[in-house]
């Protein structure tokens, strides 16, 4: 269900949010400049981490990026709170059984080859690609209960699931491409795996097209005039390939780059500089220290309410995310606004319960101010991915506040690749660990809330719980659904799988003359409709 | 410490003392090295009592007191975490300097293993272990320790034994050549008929003989020890935090190099200072105990 | 001579293949696996399917030899993460990768001949010494440190030069590029240029100790003469030879300054391939610039063994 960590390269040292009101957000759209007739020509220069794939079927934030802008997926996200908009697909409807889905295709819509966009193409991605175990798809488990989909005619197909699920219309949005059949029908399983003739001229629906891949310096995408939804305004979108995030940063402060993502403590290197803007993007992500619910002395539902009341989470956002984020309390972010339950137990600091509860858990105060409990100390080892200079800080804070309680906290920092590994093990050895989630806009989260769950990794286990997710997954209609979520997050809270920390954004500094860009939606999402950026003169 | 010669005629103002002696006269009158040995010596010192001399714990934290400027509290100012930067750079000395003392020892250990089973063996074993020699000095080494690092992970034991596994080609040169001097010299064959196996005449014999050679490359090593734990920390695969080596600390703070210079200028100067020094210092010994070269 | 020739080459085919060796097992030993399938979405039957799909499953000689068989064919394999064949992407931006290899060469070749000759000539004199000084920085100084000094500096502050890349988009023209190519090259020609200024150094020194020199200089020839003419053209000799050692140490340092000046060549593509685990990218680059070392080594080393006609009967010094 989760983008996860598909940006191992780029998240480690700079997709990390954090961002407070934005007083600047008065809208790129908008502004003094919002008279002005859109100017086109000239390029979007943004910069990503390494050489992207410009296969569609494999993760990786850099990959992500190039291929929101060469393909369309049936649905997309739009503002205000990433809402589900049709893409490719212009309306859609389900049956009263909630089984059967039918989408409406935009007609008029061409691949970049020439060769007209069909119901066949969809169904040909979905029956032969997504639902093919032969061939890998990361997202594969955001459609378990797909069962295939039927052209009805050359503009309309029909979905059927086993059992009603509402969050397909979001899924379908969420890094799942429409391919086009014509090219790939003729490709055996084994072809798959060895996409080179595709890779090497992509063809996809987008408002840009495939230019030119210099390997190691940039690839470079033409706009494609025959976009079904008009003519794109800039005649080129590069990305750059930069590994280093400082020389990302050099270059986005000397005017060579229009966009990139930038970490708390850069903000202040930009002060003055009136080449760019910064945008604080609410984003559905999450950070947590995770703890190990199965394992001493995490089996203890009080000591993690414990830990939660001792951590200083204001003091986090203030010290190493410039403010700007905001305090988490549950796993359902306020961007999804119809789901997002504030009126849970929110742990604000307060050392005095917290030490009431480790005292009732059995872990009373020993010599040298840590807590004992049969002759053993309560020392808790920390894992964090090692390079990223705002979780280490994260990790500090944490370190310290929990000594006020009497935990006796290592940190412990290793590659990021070994920790996910790590992390995913079953059973898993870590005892608490920073990390974060970030989802695609729909609130189910069974996958990592439900007992046994594939990415359950705080081993947490509430049969209530499992009973309200299971149901919230189910049911299609909205109000009932929303109650389910509110509810369940009660729930979570209360059971503290896991220290919630803060609702993140992400910090995005875009040319001051960038426009059609929106300053909320966030970049996976704005550069799905590149069609409309332009740049000011 | 050996008594045998050195098979030099003796400079005629130095005659009489011995090769100890001799060296350390002329490397006195070396004004460059007797500073690079003092300063060193004093920076070695100061990483040694780190705990002492520091005014703060290394990773204690202040988010108030982030990226200040030199002040009487903290006469080197703090980092983007609010630790004092002058307690930081006396415990990264201990790292970085131990890492480069701990990976020259591991080189020198390799080289002397490797050299000696050369010299000992002969014919193709000598030959082998030599075009490995030459071998190790003649592909981009470099992108094998990147790989190892990344994909075996960048911990202190790992980045210690891959700058030393690929750092041990000069001593095992000089090792060589000694024990190929030495291999038919009488004390050499005397041991030999008293039963003593290669090893004990190499570190009993061999090594003592060849000790001015191996001191001034493994000094020369140190400071290129260090340079390489840096460049490894810039790419993200030196001393992994919350330990702190100079390399680590100025990789950390190229993120502030806009707005706080201070911050990364301290570490990359500590790093330039003291392999600068080594160097000098090598090279002063290098004229010191060995006149001939150069 | 020709014994030595067939020897070197022999030598050199060798230790590639010791090399294709080292590379292999090293990736093959590594824990945990490509960083695709890290990926915690993917279920576990998808990442089994894909390391299937991939051959990682097999037998250490099977995958070995397998590898092998390939590269003999010139095919180096699919990346992992971009997904197209590793030859092309070492192909594109090997280019790159030698034109700052090869600029930084002539900068420091320009720069530290005539500086060694000059430290010679006036041993131990203020200029000697200068120069003494100047080396020793250059080979104490933090490579990207530097480079990042250069950047704030001419790029940032002085506006003078591009802080990074190859190109600006949409020029390419020779000027464009030359002006990119001037702080990389600076910086990965900073360190090979102390080690070459010393070398020339020390090959002058001793070359002027030598009888033919003494005997020009005793027979009047000017000083001058006598350096450039006489001295300098032997002392050329180890010189080259230095160069030659020089070459692995100007592919491993551009790992650090394409990464630093986002050059695109293979040094970037190496440290980029090692974090996201692509086995065949690390493997590829590895091989083909090891290679290239290799083979520019013995070219060297034939060189001087044409040069210096004591080697076909000395071996190696």
């Amino acid at each position: 269900m989760s983008e996860g960590f598909i940006s191992s390269g780029l998240s480690r040292r700079s997709l990390l949010a954090g961002l407070a009101s934005a007083p600047a957000m008065a809208s790129l759209l908008a502004g003094p400049a919002g008279a002005q007739a859109p100017v086109t020509g000239g390029a979007f220069t943004i910069p990503v981490i390494s050489n992207p794939a410009l296969w569609p079927l494999i993760g990786g934030v850099q990959n992500v990026m190039v291929n929101r802008v060469l393909f369309n997926s049936l649905t997309s996200y739009d503002d205000p709170n990433q809402k589900v908009v049709g893409d490719l697909a212009e309306k859609w409807s389900v049956s009263t059984d909630g089984l059967t889905w039918t989408f409406s295709l935009y007609p008029n819509v061409t691949w970049h080859d020439g060769k007209p966009f069909t119901a066949d193409d969809v169904v040909f991605t979905i029956n032969k690609i997504w639902l093919n175990p032969k061939i890998a798809f990361p997202q594969r488990s955001n459609f378990a209960t797909l069962t295939g989909a039927e052209k009805v005619d050359e503009r309309t197909v029909k979905l059927t699931t086993n059992v009603p699920t509402p969050a397909l219309p979001v899924m379908l949005g969420y890094l799942a491409p429409i391919l086009p059949a014509h090219i790939f029908s003729t490709w055996s399983n084994e072809d798959f795996t060895k996409p080179t003739a595709f890779t090497k001229s992509p063809v996809g629906t987008g408002p840009f097209k495939f230019g030119e891949f210099t390997p190691g310096s940039s690839v470079r995408l033409v706009r494609n005039d025959a976009y079904f939804r008009g003519k794109p305004l800039l005649d080129a979108l590069v990305f750059k390939v930069m590994p280093d995030v400082e020389q990302q940063f050099a270059q986005l402060q000397s005017g060579q780059l229009d966009w990139m993502i930038i970490e708390p403590y850069q903000i202040d290197a930009l002060k003055g500089n009136t080449r760019v803007k910064i945008n604080d993007v609410k984003s559905n992500m999450y950070f947590y220290v995770g703890l190990n619910d199965a394992m001493p002395p995490f089996d203890d539902k009080r000591v993690r309410q414990a830990f939660s009341y001792a951590v200083d989470r204001q003091a986090i956002i203030d010290g190493a995310l410039a403010g700007r984020a905001d305090i988490a309390a549950s796993p359902i972010t306020p961007v999804l606004a119809n789901f997002h339950n504030d009126k849970v137990e929110s742990y604000a600091i307060d050392l005095k319960k917290a030490g009431e509860l480790l005292d009732q858990a059995g872990w009373k105060m020993g010599s040298g101010g840590i807590r004992t409990k049969d002759g053993k100390q309560l020392k808790i080892t920390l894992d964090v991915d090692a390079g990223n200079t705002t979780r280490e800080q994260i990790a500090l804070i944490v370190q310290d506040n929990w000594k006020k309680i009497g935990v006796d906290t290592t940190i412990k920092t290793g590659d990021f690749g070994a920790f996910v590994q790590r992390m995913r093990a079953k059973p898993s050895e870590l005892q608490a660990f920073i990390c974060w989630w970030i989802t695609a806009p729909d609130p189910d989260i069974i996958s990592y809330y439900g007992t046994d769950k594939t990415l359950n990794i705080f081993a947490y286990s509430n049969p209530e719980v499992d009973k309200l997710l299971d149901e919230g997954r189910k049911t299609i209609d909205l109000a009932q659904r929303a109650k389910l979520y509110k509810d369940a997050q009660v729930l979570i809270a209360q059971d503290a799988p896991c220290v919630f920390l803060y609702y993140a954004r992400e910090i995005e500094s875009v040319s001051a003359n960038l426009r059609g860009w929106s300053p909320t939606l966030g970049y996976r999402y704005a550069l799905g409709q590149a069609e409309k950026i332009w740049k000011a003169r | 410490m050996s008594v045998s010669t050195l098979e030099q005629a003796p400079a005629p103002a130095t005659a009489g003392k011995s090769p100890g002696r001799r060296a350390w006269i002329r490397f006195r009158s070396n004004r460059i090295a007797m500073l690079a040995l003092v300063l060193l010596g004093a920076i070695n010192i100061a990483a040694v009592f780190a705990p002492v001399l520091a005014p703060y714990p290394p990773n204690a934290m202040s988010i108030r007191e982030r990226l200040q400027p030199p002040s009487i509290k903290h006469p080197l100012g703090t980092d983007e975490n609010g630790r004092d930067m002058l307690s930081r750079l006396l415990y990264g000395a201990r790292i970085s300097l131990s890492v480069g003392l701990a990976a020259v020892v591991f080189a020198v250990f390799l080289g002397a293993i490797v050299g000696g089973a050369a010299g000992f063996a002969g014919g193709i074993t000598d030959s082998v272990l030599m075009r490995v020699t030459d071998g190790m000095l003649s592909v981009p080494i470099f992108f094998f320790m990147i790989t190892t690092l990344a994909l075996f992970g960048a911990t202190l034991g790992n980045i210690i034994l891959v700058i030393g596994a690929t750092s041990w080609m000069s001593v095992a040169r000089i090792v060589r050549g000694e024990v190929l001097r030495n291999r038919e010299m009488p004390y050499v064959e005397a041991a030999r008929s008293l039963g003593a196996g290669p090893l004990y005449i190499l570190f009993r014999h061999v090594l003592p003989q060849s000790w001015p050679a191996i001191i001034v490359s493994a000094t020369l090593g140190i400071g290129w020890a260090i340079l390489m734990e840096s460049s490894l920390s810039f790419l993200g695969l030196g001393v992994q935090p919350p330990d702190s080596s100079w390399g680590n600390m100025l990789a950390k703070a190229r993120g502030y190099m806009w707005n706080a210079p201070l911050l990364a200028f301290i570490p990359g100067f500590a790093i330039f200072l003291t392999v600068l020094l080594y160097n000098w210092l090598g090279d002063g010994l290098r004229d010191a105990l060995d006149p001939t070269s150069t | 001579m020709a014994r030595y020739l067939i020897r070197r080459t022999g030598e050199a085919a060798v230790l590639i293949l010791v090399v294709s060796f080292v590379a292999f097992l090293l990736v093959y030993m590594a824990p945990g696996g490509p960083a695709i399938l890290l990926d915690p979405n993917m279920t576990p039957e998808d990442a089994a399917l894909m390391k299937n799909l991939m051959g990682l499953d097999e037998p250490f000689h099977v995958q070995y030899w397998r590898w092998l068989a390939a590269i003999a064919q010139g095919d180096l394999g699919l990346s992992l993460s971009v997904r197209l064949p590793v030859y092309d992407i070492i192909r594109q931006q090997l280019p790159n990768t030698m034109v700052l290899a090869t600029s930084s060469l002539v900068l420091a070749v320009a720069i530290s001949v005539p500086l060694g000759v000059i430290a010679a000539a006036k041993r131990n004199g203020p200029v000697d010494q200068a120069v003494a000084l100047l080396s020793s920085f250059g080979l104490a100084v933090p490579a990207f440190w530097f480079g990042l000094l250069l950047v704030i500096a001419f790029s940032l502050k002085l506006e003078w030069l591009p802080a990074g890349g190859m190109a600006t988009d949409g020029d390419g023209s020779f000027w464009d590029v030359a002006k990119h190519l001037v702080l990389p090259t600076l910086v990965l020609a900073t360190s090979n240029m102390a080690q070459l200024t010393r070398h020339t150094r020390s090959a002058m020194i001793s070359v002027l100790r030598q009888d033919y020199v003494r005997t020009a200089r005793a027979k009047g020839v000017s000083e001058r003469l006598t350096i450039f003419r006489h001295a300098l053209r032997n002392a050329l000799v180890p010189v080259l030879s230095v160069i030659g050692l020089l070459l692995p140490q100007l592919f491993g340092g551009a790992a650090v300054t394409e990464t630093v000046f986002a050059w695109p060549g293979i040094g970037q593509l190496a440290v980029r391939a090692a974090f996201e685990r692509d086995y065949p990218v690390i493997m590829g680059v590895a091989m083909v610039a090891s290679a290239i070392v290799i083979l520019a080594s013995l070219l060297v080393d034939l060189l001087y063994a044409c040069i210096d006609p004591r080697i076909s009967v000395a071996g190696k010094p």
